[in-house]
């Protein structure tokens, strides 16, 4: 560990008029745990160019894994986005996730509002959706975007498979965890117009349906491109024998084309990024619901050495 | 181990690139390598020198006695490395698909089904040292597993030399052994001294893909059944274009790029009489490639409607934008120029920060010392080298268009091949800018700083090339011209249109055979007078012997007039070459040269740019020559050309940085096949009909008429030559975010009007100030405008009021949709007023065969005498 309360950014010898930005190491606390991360000590970091770089960061304030160990995902919800971000940028993709995952939204770009709206937008294109969101938010008592949004991302089960990249996850609508437990499979099918709702793949308990599938694979992030990232990918979820075409379509290459990466916080919880489009949308964290499962692979993702 | 020797060429350290004047004998030596012993050394020279068709120009004898074993080991080392090593398929295959959302269809270049459409489509070379399943392995005694190779086995593509052992990697999901791991010439190479090496397999040479210096590597993520699935290939890249590439499905190869993809080109001595089936007699490694699309073959796996197609394809043959990954928002595509006569390159003493390998420094020093663990080919460390930053004086060379690329031969070396994807993700990617991050507090809005010191400690492709550096450095300086006149059979002088083998090229440049062909050709006594008009005129830029500026001379003064532009240098080698560059490289400002100005504008090696640390603190202090669209200077470095070298611009038409001047060429395919280029003055471009000027002929005289018909459109004054202006040739469709909502360019507008538009500097502003109109703030929001401009409040109100039109669209979504969906006149008026001021190269009427404007005037006899002359170059 570099116990360094200052440093200077890097290869400003060649010009005394370019802005030498220091950086100061701040260590504040999550949850019970306290993290490390870096800080302009000159301006307050309004522009791209004024953020330190990861290998700099991590070089300077590396991660311990003990400081990592009790991290719980209501923790993160304090961090700013580039706190998040120092925190990901530190992190290994980990093993592959595997059974259920609790799913968790945290920080959203100060633009997420007017993405909403328009995503909101594009979604009531597809059949069925705007009135099934409506039966929805009438029931849950919330608007339909906070019910694409907080509903959507409430869980995902990871499926397992013998080829890393014919990995499966789908969303896992949990309706108890919802507020609506009312949503039995009866209900849904009577209420919900044909072709959406009796469609639904429901959990054994039948307090969840699982829908929307995509790949996983380990792949580059978009965030921080020096380690691979956990990504799931909604563009071709129609490559799925179990694809339906109008429900899980939104989240294909012709509806929002959703990704999300995420990187291993600890044995149990990811932390990553959803995005539409390759534009961001949210942070997000996914939780295993019960205990790890011994038998995730590990070690498939790039970790940023070259070997040939 | 083999003792340190002191030849120059083995210099990898720095500071051995600082001047070329290091150039020296190889000394008789007693080496001990630990990898070869002398006999073997011998033995492999003998084997590479008699191998079929290799290029013998590396095997020398200059009379005073050939160049030492040594030497020949590192320049074949070198050769190798520039051909072979390409340590970049994950960028290229995997994370360029995945960080943009684009791939590149490498199968529509290398299906063997199109081998023979290769060149003419594309301008690759067919590889020699790999055959075409079902067509001519048996011939080259090609077989796979003792049989017959089919195209199944090779998933469509030619069966090159290496593919047996490549194949059973991938079908066994079993290590791939990369063949820079045992390659002999670079063992021996390695085995020249006792330096601490990184492992040499990090070199990265895969095998062929069938064109020369594109390199292919199997696929560990590769899947069998659903590439059955897909379709293989063919299914693969139809969707791809059609519904955007399924990141999930990994194709069987992951291809590379070397040096020689780019800079490999047919002899122009001696092309190959059959186009699509060279042999390596008709390559060489450092000519440049002019019949090259590769920004197309970059950009062929996108729909033509994506802004990426429409900005990066539309160049000319052998031009290439390098800074269109690490995007500048300027289309500036430049020339693979000749990589010719390095001893006699100028270099330019000048102030550099950069980092120098020493034997130790201060490691408490975090800033500017670094201590680097090498590892050999187990994983284990095998020595340590330590680094220091300093500010030095040091003679460098201008390696790029203008000026830059300005700290030493080997950073420049370095700094392509991260250009072209080498350590893409543990130190490149991170710095690019994402064209479509809306985002200003996100890091890939915009580009940041390159760091050499965090790539050499984490990337060990990036210790492996540059500790070989010095080898790649002895292949280049071992280059010479290709002169016309040894393209050209003294009997067969008149009129003829045959190739023939070169003779010497030792003897005088200009004998009698010679000048009798090109009297012939251009008028009697066009020779001297062609000297005369180019001492008088041209030498000042284009002559590296007299090195006072012409600012140091009176008006009619002339110190180039006595000048022997044929005169000659003998090398310690005992090698004589021309010992005029024919350039003197030095930076003239743009407004000076006139030519299109956009590629003097290149910011990438401006200081807080992704490759800051790759120019000279000179360079960065060069006096302002232009301004931007605000009325401010540009500063930092950009706004210079760096005047060029004429060696063998009988061979390198058509002319200036963008081969702007001078008829268009494409290969002789389907027009859909063509690169499409430029609109020229009644004859509009189109999709289907356009036909260029000349289709590809690398022959020795059809480069010398593309060189004549070059001069000729040159030596026209510019407002008579007919304007060459790129267009787009699709509508482009530029997503904002989502699938319902796109801007939209038509048709037929110049491509630069979009491409040179710095969308980041104004997406900034445009939040920015639309937050004051948010809070009602207009006062506040004019103040911001007027102070974008210094002393012109009628233009900082012209830009507000546009600026206003569209925030008043964007202030809800139904706004937004009109706005883009409708084009009212007030926002298409407004965008106009937009684009003028955030230009990042305001070229006039985007021209891009305009400037250079320099004796237009002389008579016809007079331009004829030039050409004589020059094509002597």
């Amino acid at each position: 560990m570099i116990n360094l309360k200052y440093i200077i950014l890097a290869s400003l010898l060649s010009s005394p008029t370019f802005a030498a930005y220091e950086f100061k190491v701040v260590s504040r606390p999550v949850g019970t745990t306290a993290l490390t991360f870096m800080k302009n000590a000159n301006v307050d970091e309004k522009y791209y160019n004024q953020l330190i770089d990861y290998a700099q960061l991590e070089k300077m304030a590396p991660l311990s894994t003990a400081a990592l160990a009790n991290v719980q995902p209501d923790d993160l919800r304090s961090l700013t986005i580039e706190e998040f971000n120092q925190l990901y940028a530190r992190l290994s993709a980990g093993p592959m996730p595997l059974g259920d995952y609790s799913g968790y939204i945290l920080q959203k770009p100060p633009v997420f509002n007017a993405i909403k709206k328009r995503i909101l937008k594009q979604a009531s294109l597809f059949p069925g959706f705007t009135s099934a969101m409506q039966v929805f938010t009438s029931t849950l008592g919330r608007s339909p975007e906070d019910a694409l949004f907080e509903f959507v991302w409430k869980g995902k089960r990871f499926f397992p498979k013998d080829n890393l990249d014919q990995i499966e996850t789908r969303t896992s609508f949990n309706l108890v965890s919802a507020g609506a437990s009312k949503f039995t499979p009866d209900w849904i099918s009577n209420k919900i117009p044909a072709g959406l709702g009796k469609s639904f793949i429901w959990a054994a308990d039948k307090t969840s349906f699982l829908g929307l599938p995509m790949h996983v694979y380990c792949g580059i992030s978009q965030v921080d491109t020096r380690r691979e990232s956990i990504i799931t990918d909604g563009s071709y979820g129609d490559d799925f024998s179990s694809y339906l075409k109008y429900t899980d379509e939104i989240v294909t290459r012709k509806g929002l084309n959703i990704t999300e990466e995420y990187r291993m916080v600890r044995p149990g919880l990811y932390i990553g990024k959803a995005y539409s489009n390759k534009l961001f949308l949210f942070n997000v964290a996914l939780e295993i619901s019960g205990d790890t499962p011994s038998n995730q692979t590990v070690g498939s993702c790039f970790d940023g050495k070259t070997t040939r | 181990m083999r003792l340190k020797i002191a030849i120059g060429f083995a210099l990898v350290s720095a500071a051995a690139f600082v001047t070329t004047s290091c150039l020296s004998p190889g000394k008789v030596r007693t080496p001990t390598s630990a990898e070869y012993s002398d006999q073997q050394v011998q033995t492999l020279l003998q084997d590479e020198f008699s191998k079929d068709g290799y290029d013998h120009s590396l095997k020398r004898d200059f009379g005073g006695g050939k160049i030492s074993d040594d030497q020949a080991v590192q320049e074949l080392a070198g050769r190798t490395i520039w051909f072979k090593s390409a340590p970049n398929e994950r960028h290229h295959t995997y994370i360029f698909p995945q960080k943009v959302g684009v791939g590149i269809d490498w199968n529509q270049a290398m299906d063997a089904d199109l081998h023979d459409q290769r060149f003419q489509t594309w301008g690759l070379i067919n590889d020699p040292d790999c055959c075409t399943p079902g067509v001519n392995c048996e011939q080259k005694n090609m077989r796979y597993k003792g049989r017959a190779v089919t195209k199944v086995d090779t998933y469509g593509w030619d069966y090159c030399r290496g593919d047996e052992d490549l194949l059973a990697s991938l079908m066994n999901k079993t290590p791939y052994r990369d063949p820079a791991c045992d390659d002999p010439i670079i063992k021996a190479a390695d085995g020249l001294d006792s330096k601490v090496r990184e492992n040499r397999c990090e070199l990265a040479f895969g095998t062929s893909t069938g064109a020369v210096g594109y390199r292919k590597y199997p696929n560990p993520k590769f899947n069998a059944a659903r590439w059955a699935k897909v379709g293989g290939y063919k299914g693969y890249s139809e969707q791809m274009i059609k519904e955007g590439i399924n990141i999930s499905i990994q194709p069987p190869f992951r291809v590379a790029m070397a040096c020689a993809s780019c800079h490999a080109a047919f002899d122009p001595l001696n092309p190959p009489k059959d186009l699509n089936n060279p042999s390596w007699a008709n390559i060489k490694g450092e000519t440049g490639n002019q019949y090259l699309n590769v920004s197309k073959l970059m950009a062929n796996g996108m729909k033509g409607s994506a802004i990426e197609t429409q900005l990066f394809t539309h160049v000319r043959p052998g031009v290439v934008d390098t800074s269109a990954v690490p995007h500048d928002f300027i289309n500036n595509p430049g020339t693979m120029n000749a990589i010719i006569n390095f001893p006699v390159r100028p270099t330019f003493n000048e102030n550099v920060v950069r980092w120098f390998q020493v034997d130790s420094c201060n490691l408490s020093d975090l800033i500017n010392c670094q201590k680097v663990a090498y590892k050999n080919e187990a994983g284990q460390v095998a020595g340590y080298k330590f680094w220091h930053r300093e500010q030095r004086q040091m003679q460098v060379p201008h390696i790029l268009k203008g000026g830059e690329d300005s700290v030493g031969f080997d950073l420049a070396v370095q700094r392509v091949y991260v250009n072209i994807g080498m350590c893409s993700e543990q130190c490149w990617s991170n710095h690019l800018t994402n064209l479509r991050d809306i985002d200003s507090t996100s890091r890939s809005y915009g580009e940041s700083p390159f760091n050499i010191a965090q790539c050499r400690e984490q990337c060990a492709s990036f210790r492996a090339n540059e500790d070989r550096v010095g080898n790649i450095f002895s292949y280049l300086a071992s280059r010479r011209p290709t002169d016309l006149k040894n393209g050209l059979q003294s009997v067969q002088y008149q009129g003829t249109d045959q190739p023939v083998v070169p003779q010497s090229p030792n003897k005088a440049l200009v004998d009698a055979k010679f000048k009798e062909f090109l009297e012939g050709r251009y008028g009697a006594g066009s020779l001297e007078r062609g000297r005369q008009i180019f001492a008088n005129n041209c030498a000042q830029c284009h002559s590296s012997q007299n090195n006072n500026s012409k600012e140091n001379l009176s008006a009619n003064e002339n110190n180039f007039a006595n000048v022997n532009f044929f005169a000659t240098k003998t090398l310690d080698t005992g090698e004589v070459i021309r010992a005029d560059w024919l350039g003197n490289d030095k930076s003239t400002p743009v407004a000076e040269v006139g030519t299109y100005k956009c590629r003097a504008l290149h910011t990438n090696h401006k200081l807080g740019q992704v490759w800051q640390d790759f120019s000279s603190s000179t360079y960065k202090n060069l006096p302002s020559t232009t301004e931007d669209s605000f009325e401010k200077p540009v500063t930092g470095g950009p706004g210079y050309y760096r005047n060029i070298s004429l060696l063998n611009v009988w061979a390198h038409a058509p002319f200036m940085h963008n081969n702007g001047i001078g008829p268009e060429i494409c290969g002789n395919v389907e027009p859909k096949h063509q690169v499409l280029t430029t609109s020229v003055e009644g004859r509009q471009l189109s999709g289907t009909k356009y036909k260029c000027d000349l289709n590809y002929d690398p022959s020795v005289m059809g480069r010398l008429k593309l060189y004549e018909l070059s001069m000729d459109e040159l030596l026209t004054p510019e407002n008579a030559r007919r304007k060459k202006i790129v267009r787009i040739d699709e509508a482009i469709k530029f997503p904002l975010g989502f699938n319902d909502m796109y801007l939209e360019f038509p048709p037929g507008i110049p491509l630069n009007t979009i491409a040179n538009f710095d969308l980041k500097a104004f997406l900034y502003d445009f939040t920015y100030a639309a937050s004051y109109l948010d809070s009602n703030n207009q006062a506040t929001f004019d103040q911001f405008w007027a102070k974008k401009f210094a002393d012109n409040p009628a233009k900082a109100k012209e830009l507000g009021a546009a600026v206003q039109t569209i925030v008043n669209y964007f202030k809800d979504v139904n706004g937004v949709l009109s706005f883009i969906r409708q084009g009212k006149a007030q926002s298409i008026e407004s965008l106009k007023v937009i684009a003028k001021y955030y230009r990042t190269c305001d070229a006039k009427d985007e021209v891009e065969n305009a400037g250079h404007n320099f004796k237009t005037d002389l008579s016809a006899a007079d331009k004829n005498s030039l050409k004589a002359f020059m094509a002597t170059f």
